[in-house]
């Protein structure tokens, strides 16, 4: 015993020393983590976790029916039907009683509702959550609209569902919730990792995570149960991970990474699939501008690295089709529209152009609503709470646009005066623009298929914040090409707007749900 | 290696964002905070439903909702006309529950109906009536929506449920703005989380003193800090030799 304690006795010192060396190592580690995207980090956690605690239960987009797959994943092991009606139905008897007792099912939507907070209805709601069983956590086994979904999501939720300190279902949701930002953290490094790839300059990195930690819709994303925001973490990782790979090469573990995260995608959402084009391009880029070029063998065995984590992706997926809750079909009924009769690929092109730009005298009316680029790139991607009824004033919207735009030009603008540099990397640009056209090239596809079946066009602009990294880093690229030192002064002012947009949000939201 | 910027040029960016949010705060958000309205208590049966429709109310018809929470904070009852429908000359509302009873007679002058109540000292559930007592038929602004007839429905005196609800919102009696009312809306957000009010009361000045502090401290770090060696980044070399 006495040996033991004994600093100097052979048989302690070892232990001691190898603790001593993990703890400075974890120190160095620590120090070297750079301090302002630790900031940015607890300032991005700050406001996903404000989001959290303000939205009530089920009040963003679908929350109500994502949450209700991870209840039943987490409670049964199994995911819910997308197709057969069974039990209580798509939500669990514990949720549809939280929904209709606490006012929640009519405050979806509904400006002028107000969620339950009265001391009888409170009490009432209180005295069947004391009694409510395993079996009425469990009973939710569709039809569940969402249930068509792959179950990466659902399978990580489901952890955090079961860590829940509590068995209430506000203790079960907001572990849920929780476990969503750490997701939007992740991407908010991804941003950061992004960045360092194309520039040493702290200040372009930071001002590029920063741009990610305060977009309004994506915090409040991330403060919700949404199988969007694992999308947008994948894809920023893909991102990142692609701009290494375009910026330094080819190798084994960086194609198996880029193969997994699209395997990744592909098993969290339907729009995932969007990210197997990309894939193949940064591949074809990287391999074609590696300098000195790759050996033959080595790129082999990259790709087939690759290939091979796709395929076991794809066999997990296949696993879950056969035995899940889509029904047995791919994305259950999400990839009908292929389809749908009547497409023209006239047609779908003067859509697209009528969705960004005025309608020339010569073509016929669009189909489906007036929607288009502010709808989807301004109010729908900036910020619209709740089910989107939540919504900031209107000369907010067109205050946005008129930036959006401006950006636009002064974007073309940088790309001519770096043209250069632009030439020199075009391997990166390439990449980038295959990632983003891949993705709205699939979203303009299935709105214009959805509103030949439909009036509804299926696109909004949280569908678009997997873009949020190539969106930062644009902005990031038009402050570095300013004329020297206003740059920063940009930078500045994007993050002081997004700031102000994060609080003028928060506060509509307040003022919806509670005032 | 490339040095940062000097810390007074990184000082005066963060200053520039300083005072774009102290704008932004005076013009966008102090006044929403600042604007005099009255608070919401309940909305039994809110307003603006997707499935907007009338209940047509008759001389000397009544339709009562069961189920209706009176709240000591529901000061006030607010009841709508559609808007193409005649005001009545008189309506008559009666709130009943166990322990509190109110009736009020009404002369309407626009198609918002505010009727003052004096409140129950504590919650209690009951039925609020709605009477046409004039000569006049008139229209109240309802609802057919699945949702808010899971909790209550109207019915005609000596009837059955409809499938229709007419709108019922209570609110406070006097105007007050969102900074007066800060505890009650933190008690509200409060009961529909897991953590409780001391939670909210904590993020409160994380998120509207501590985030901007947070950012624009990482900011000016970030503007301060040399950069991290273009030769490992060849990206960052080309990147840097282009300016």
């Amino acid at each position: 015993m006495a040996a033991s304690r004994d600093p100097r006795a052979p048989g302690a010192k070892q232990p001691t020393e190898s603790l001593g060396r993990v703890a400075s190592a974890l120190g160095r580690r620590l120090r070297a983590f750079p301090a302002p995207l630790a900031l940015v980090l607890v300032a991005a956690a700050i406001l996903a976790s404000g989001w959290a605690l303000l939205l009530p239960p089920f009040q963003g987009p679908d929350e109500s029916e994502h949450f209700a797959y991870v209840q039943h994943l987490a409670e049964t092991g199994d995911a819910p039907s997308s197709t057969t009606f069974d039990g209580a139905g798509s939500h669990s008897s514990e949720q549809t009683t939280a929904m209709d007792a606490l006012g929640l099912r009519m405050l979806m939507g509904i400006p002028g509702a107000r969620p339950l907070w009265n001391a009888a209805d409170q009490q009432r709601w209180d005295d069947y959550e004391r009694s409510a069983t395993q079996a009425q956590r469990s009973d939710g086994d569709g039809a569940n609209p969402i249930a068509k979904n792959p179950p990466l999501y659902y399978a990580y939720e489901a952890l955090a569902y079961k860590a829940a300190p509590g068995d209430s279902l506000y203790d079960h949701l907001l572990a849920t919730r929780v476990a969503n930002i750490v997701l939007f953290l992740i991407t908010v490094a991804c941003a950061w990792l992004a960045a360092a790839e194309l520039t040493a300059r702290i200040w372009v990195r930071t001002l590029t995570a920063a741009v990610v930690a305060v977009q309004p819709q994506l915090t409040s994303m991330a403060g919700i149960v949404n199988a969007d925001t694992l999308l947008v973490t994948v894809w920023s990782a893909f991102t990142a991970l692609a701009l290494r790979t375009l910026v330094r090469g080819l190798n084994t573990r960086r194609v198996a990474g880029l193969s997994a995260l699209a395997a990744a995608s592909a098993l969290t959402h339907g729009r995932g699939l969007a990210l197997l084009p990309p894939l193949a391009v940064v591949v074809a880029l990287a391999w074609w501008r590696q300098q000195p070029p790759i050996a033959r063998r080595a790129a082999l065995r990259a790709c087939g690295a690759g290939a091979v984590v796709l395929a076991v992706g794809l066999f997990l997926f296949r696993l879950f089709v056969a035995g899940g809750g889509s029904g047995g079909s791919l994305y259950g009924d999400q990839t009908n529209y292929i389809h749908q009769g009547g497409f023209g690929i006239g047609q779908f092109a003067q859509q697209v152009w009528q969705f960004y730009l005025p309608r020339l005298p010569f073509l016929p009316s669009r189909v489906g609503p007036d929607y288009g680029f502010r709808q989807m790139f301004v109010e729908t991607f900036f910020g619209s709470f709740g089910w989107l009824e939540v919504r900031f004033p209107a000369r907010v919207y067109t205050a946005l646009k008129a930036g959006m735009l401006l950006g636009l030009v002064a974007l073309f603008w940088a790309g001519w005066t770096r043209r250069e540099l632009l030439r020199e990397r075009v391997h990166v640009l390439l990449g980038l623009l295959a990632i983003c056209g891949s993705l709205l090239a699939l979203l303009h596809l299935v709105s214009y298929l959805a509103l030949l079946g439909s009036g509804d066009p299926l696109i909004v602009g949280r569908y678009a914040l997997p873009l949020i990294v190539p969106f930062a880093l644009a902005i990031a690229f038009i402050a570095t090409s300013l004329p020297r030192r206003l740059g920063p002064f940009l930078g500045a002012a994007v993050i002081a707007l997004g700031i102000v947009l994060q609080l003028s949000g928060m506060l509509i939201t307040v003022e919806r749900f509670y005032a | 290696m490339r040095d940062g910027l000097t810390p007074r040029r990184a000082l005066l960016t963060v200053l520039l964002a300083l005072v774009l949010l102290l704008i932004a705060f005076c013009v966008e958000l102090l006044p929403r905070m600042l604007r005099q309205e009255r608070v919401i208590a309940s909305t039994p049966v809110p307003t603006g439903s997707r499935q907007q429709t009338a209940l047509e109310i008759g001389p000397d018809q009544r339709y009562c909702q069961e189920g209706i929470v009176f709240a000591p904070e529901g000061e006030r009852l607010l009841l709508s006309l559609t808007q193409d429908s005649p005001l009545p000359t008189e309506l008559t509302v009666t709130l009943r529950a166990p322990g509190y009873r109110q009736r009020v007679v009404v002369r309407p002058e626009g198609h918002q109906i505010g009727v003052p109540l004096d409140p129950p000292s504590k919650t209690v559930t009951g039925r609020l009536c709605v009477g046409n007592t004039g000569t006049t038929a008139t229209q109240l602004a309802a609802t057919d929506d699945p949702r808010v007839l899971a909790r209550t429905k109207a019915v005609p005196w000596g009837g059955y449920p409809l499938a229709i609800a007419f709108d019922v919102t209570f609110t406070s009696a006097d105007e007050k703005s969102m900074l007066q009312s800060l505890g009650t809306t933190a008690d509200r957000a409060a009961t529909f989380n897991a953590l409780g009010p001391w939670a909210l009361w904590l993020l409160l000045p994380l998120i509207g003193l501590g985030v901007p502090a947070l950012l624009l401290g990482g900011w000016y770090l970030a503007l301060r800090a040399p950069g991290d060696g273009p030769g490992d980044r060849p990206g960052a070399a080309s990147d840097e030799r282009s300016r």
